[in-house]
């Protein structure tokens, strides 16, 4: 860039050189002046040209810089979205097959409640088609889609599962993202059903804090057999990826063991 | 011919009894919610044919065939996806992917009545049961059998394995169990990320190791945080280095 800013210079100068020579014609103290310059002339020549490079090199890497990331930028939103898709499809096949193999045993002996399953099921699964979106949902609505699931387990678990949901009037209608609690509920199912044999209940409450809804889901949990893993433990970590791209936090969502109880307590900031 | 439901759906079991109707030979000796049960009904009556779901109770199906020393013929009942059976197929008598129709689980059991004719099936669950390592249903725990009761092991327990003639001993903080499997068993169970083989008869987990000593010619010991010391090969000296990072 040196070698090329001098050359300029240099050619810059000499046709300064040759057109003043041109213009004053016969004075040789001029032409000794115009002689004895040269060096400074041609110095101030490099400056100029320099500096004019310089600028226009800084200003063309600007535009490429903020190119780039405006590319990367869009290949991020892609992506987040991509993945936020994934995280709310995480609807069990085994939930599928398994319930409609329910149904299959109560056809033969029980169609009334064979029937009712199926509804249950058509609501359940139409539920969560109709939550393309990431708009959030309230509270009420959630639980409700929510009950649905439950209810199906139940016919699944016989008496081995009973469930327990409160809330606080003042929440329903505080908003979350939809699908969240599903697979924190699946997860509490999971964990409480395959970790013991007897009856297991799952809790669900919900209470408003101070800019947050904070619902907590708890289930039993055979400490001996089992470890939280590090972390969210128990598989969460789906939730937990999905809370941090959707809020930018990654406290949202806590996990405790507390003699044979497990607790997930997941907080949404309400803006 | 004796028959036990092991399903924790009693719904699920409700659709096997109906459709063991039609097949009057077959006697439904007893109904298991869970693999406990299972292992003490097979142990009580040795029946020639269970139906065994996989996703139980505290113990998988694979976990409870493992526990019984002369397994019966296996049909599994699952609602486990193709890809995540296909690796039994040939050794299962079937397995009935959820929900199945009859004219399918009719197949299955004719299907167990013809070999029982030809070999003796009862083999087929012995070598199923080798064959389960390969399959995607990774192993975080193992289950052994000490005098009547069942311990359930959490792989994050195990802090190395011995091998002991025909078994292999586990050696967790509470003490050590044995197993009736060989240690490449448990090589390719453990995963290569936390355990390693140090020598042809010990598997140590890596982060239980404090410290390496040399040991007589071209051997070294590895020393760990509960002041065991392990044997290491000369082929198991360098993997040691590899895992370690030095």
């Amino acid at each position: 860039m040196l070698m090329y800013c001098s050359i300029l210079a240099s050619l810059w100068l000499l046709v300064n050189n040759w057109a003043l020579d041109s213009i004053i014609l016969n004075d040789p103290h001029y032409a000794e002046f115009l002689y004895n310059s040269l060096p400074i002339r041609f110095f101030i020549g490099l400056l100029i040209i320099g500096l004019m490079a310089m600028v226009s090199v800084v200003w063309y890497t600007q535009e490429d810089q903020k190119e780039t990331e405006k590319r990367k930028l869009e290949a991020e939103t892609l992506a987040r979205d991509a993945e936020l898709y994934n995280l709310r499809q995480q609807l069990q096949p085994h939930f599928l097959f398994n319930s409609l193999n329910s149904i299959t045993a109560l056809i033969g002996s029980r169609p009334e409640e064979a029937r009712k399953m199926i509804h249950q099921l058509s609501d359940f699964l139409r539920g969560t088609l109709k939550k393309e979106d990431q708009q959030p949902v309230s509270l009420m609505d959630e639980l409700e889609h929510l009950q649905l699931y439950l209810d199906i387990e139940k016919v699944r678990f016989g008496h081995r599962l009973s469930t327990e949901i409160s809330y606080s009037e003042l929440c329903k209608s505080k908003l979350l993202p939809p699908m969240l609690l599903q697979p924190i509920v699946e997860n509490a199912i999971k964990f409480g059903l395959y970790d013991t044999t007897g009856v297991v209940t799952i809790s669900i409450f919900a209470e408003c804090l101070e800019n947050e809804l904070q619902i907590t889901v708890q289930n039993p949990y055979d400490p001996d057999t089992t470890r939280p893993k590090h972390g969210t433990g128990f598989g969460l970590s789906g939730v937990k990826r999905r809370l941090h791209l959707l809020f930018g936090r990654t406290d949202l969502l806590e996990t405790t063991s507390y003699s044979h109880i497990f607790t997930t307590i997941v907080k949404i900031p309400q803006v | 011919m004796r028959v036990v439901l092991i399903d924790d759906e009693p719904l699920a079991r409700s659709v096997v009894i109906e459709y063991l109707q039609s097949w009057p030979d077959l006697e439904i000796v007893q109904e298991c919610n869970d693999g406990f049960e299972g292992v003490k009904a097979i142990a009580q009556h040795e029946p020639d044919l269970i139906f065994l779901d996989i996703q139980m109770p505290k113990i998988n199906g694979f976990e409870m065939l493992e526990l019984i020393e002369q397994p019966p013929s296996v049909i599994f009942t699952t609602a486990f996806d193709e890809y995540a059976i296909k690796a039994f197929e040939e050794h299962a008598v079937d397995y009935l992917l959820k929900p199945f129709t009859k004219e399918r689980f009719n197949k299955a059991v004719q299907k167990w009545m013809d070999q029982r004719q030809v070999a003796e099936p009862k083999q087929n669950t012995k070598q199923l049961l080798d064959n389960i390592q390969n399959s995607s249903l990774r192993n975080e725990r193992v289950v052994v059998k000490t005098g009547t009761k069942i311990k359930i092991i959490p792989v994050n327990d195990i802090l190395f394995l011995a091998a002991d003639d025909d078994y292999v001993k586990i050696h967790t903080s509470e003490g050590s169990f044995l197993k009736n499997k060989t240690m490449a068993y448990f090589e390719r169970i453990l995963g290569e990320d936390d355990f390693v083989r140090v020598h042809r008869s010990y598997i140590v987990r890596i982060n239980e190791i404090t410290r390496i000593d040399p040991y007589e010619k071209e051997s070294h010991l590895a020393i760990l945080k509960s002041g065991e010391k392990i044997p290491v090969s000369k082929t198991g000296y360098p993997k040691l280095r590899q895992v370690l990072g030095l």
